[in-house]
């Protein structure tokens, strides 16, 4: 425990305020492959890369038979190039997806300090996505057999995170410009033990917050 | 009051790990499983009626080709079969699901907290502090039950109510403020969170 406070502190130097003590740290395990998400996406995927490879696999075999064009008069040498590019994304996404999501989960750091959750993505310059403990005001978290677990700090709209944690965000990382609030432990050991750590800073920061305002 | 604790004692180890040093529950309860339909479902199962209904007419078009091409097998496999195990979901699976989740799911109101508990895919909690609610909304919803959110929700979440587990990763994962689900003594939480609020 120690040396990971230890490493977390040369990870997270720099990024930290100059009296910010880092309570805990963790990291995604790497050894988690599934999420619920997955109940959807491997039925789709194996349907899309299944549909792209048969697509692909006719077109190639007419190629192969001297044929130019399809019966509705396209051009099978293009068809051929989209079938191609369809099947490079149901391998993505059947198989690549999961590579993607072990190689993100290694680079993401998750620490605790008394005043902020901060989860540091650390590929190239690194996202940063912090939340002040005095704004957490919903927490929730789902904790397999095993005790690994997720904590979520705080309500996500609808139209974000739908598809973090799943390998499908690796592509979208390098099209947008910062995280999507609110932060997210994923897959941390002993999550149960984290949850309750968030739970009483916070709790203890709203009581000093109140014991100081009815003093005043 | 409803009191699952008093159903089934084997709960109270599952509920005492939630619990804070000194923490104490004052209700427990779960959804009422009588109440199979949530008011979205007035749209919902026409919606899904009507999907049913193409899947069945569009997949039997295509199995009839296939019988007599058998180029068209694919097109059964990659298109006619998703769709109609989507409908067969839409139309049936999603309240067989829905009813499963409900009774896996159990709510806890404490001297500190709200909790809405579930223990379908490993154990979870979703959970806020008495003092961070802001505002609690009341929806009616079928044979003088009512479902509760513990502060501000989004106008579709509430007309969702308990669709919301019609699928498997819940839509609503991390989305909105606590909510317990269909409760036959809505109005008795209500007034005791009010209650414990305004101490």
């Amino acid at each position: 425990m120690i040396s990971d406070l230890w490493s977390a502190r040369e990870i997270f130097r720099g990024r930290l305020g100059p009296d910010e003590d880092i309570t805990w740290y963790g990291q995604p395990k790497t050894s988690v492959l599934f999420n619920a998400h997955d109940i959807f996406l491997i039925p789709f995927s194996l349907l899309w890369g299944g549909f792209a490879l048969y697509w692909e696999g006719s077109v190639i075999a007419a190629l192969l038979r001297g044929e130019e064009k399809a019966r509705n008069g396209g051009d099978l040498l293009e068809f051929s190039i989209f079938g191609a590019v369809m099947v490079l994304i149901g391998l993505y996404f059947v198989v690549g997806r999961f590579f993607g999501k072990r190689w993100l989960k290694r680079h993401t750091h998750y620490i605790v300090t008394g005043e902020r959750a901060v989860v540091l993505v650390a590929v190239r310059t690194g996202r940063i996505l912090s939340l002040d403990l005095n704004d957490l005001t919903a927490l929730k978290k789902s904790v397999g057999q095993d005790g690994v677990g997720t904590i979520w700090l705080g309500k996500r709209s609808l139209w974000t995170g739908n598809q973090d944690n799943t390998g499908l965000e690796v592509l979208g990382y390098f099209l947008t410009s910062r995280q999507k609030p609110p932060p997210v432990f994923y897959d941390i050991a002993d999550a149960d033990r984290v949850y309750e750590l968030i739970n009483d800073m916070t709790r203890e920061r709203r009581n000093a917050r109140l014991g100081a305002l009815e003093r005043r | 009051m409803t009191d699952v604790k008093s159903l089934n004692p084997q709960l109270n180890d599952f509920f005492s790990r939630q619990l804070r040093k000194g923490e104490r529950i004052l209700w427990s309860g779960q959804p009422d499983l009588s109440i199979v339909f949530s008011k979205a479902d007035i749209v919902l199962v026409p919606a899904s009626a009507l999907w049913a209904g193409m899947a069945i007419f569009f997949s039997s078009e295509l199995v009839s080709a296939a019988r007599a091409n058998s180029s068209y097998v694919p097109l059964v496999i990659f298109f006619a079969v998703p769709f109609t195990l989507m409908a067969f979901h839409a139309t049936l699976g999603r309240f067989v699901l829905r009813r499963c989740v409900k009774s896996r799911t159990y709510y806890l109101l404490t001297d500190q907290r709200v909790l809405a508990l579930s223990r379908m895919f490993g154990d979870s909690a979703h959970e806020t502090f008495l003092d961070d609610i802001d505002q609690v909304t009341t929806v009616r919803t079928w044979r003088g039950a009512g479902s509760l959110w513990f502060g501000k929700a989004p106008g579709w979440l509430l007309f969702l109510g308990t669709s919301v587990f019609d699928f498997p990763n819940s839509l609503a994962e991390g989305i909105g403020p606590v909510a317990f689900y269909d409760l036959r003594d809505a109005d008795q939480v209500y007034s005791l969170v009010a209650e414990l609020k305004s101490k």
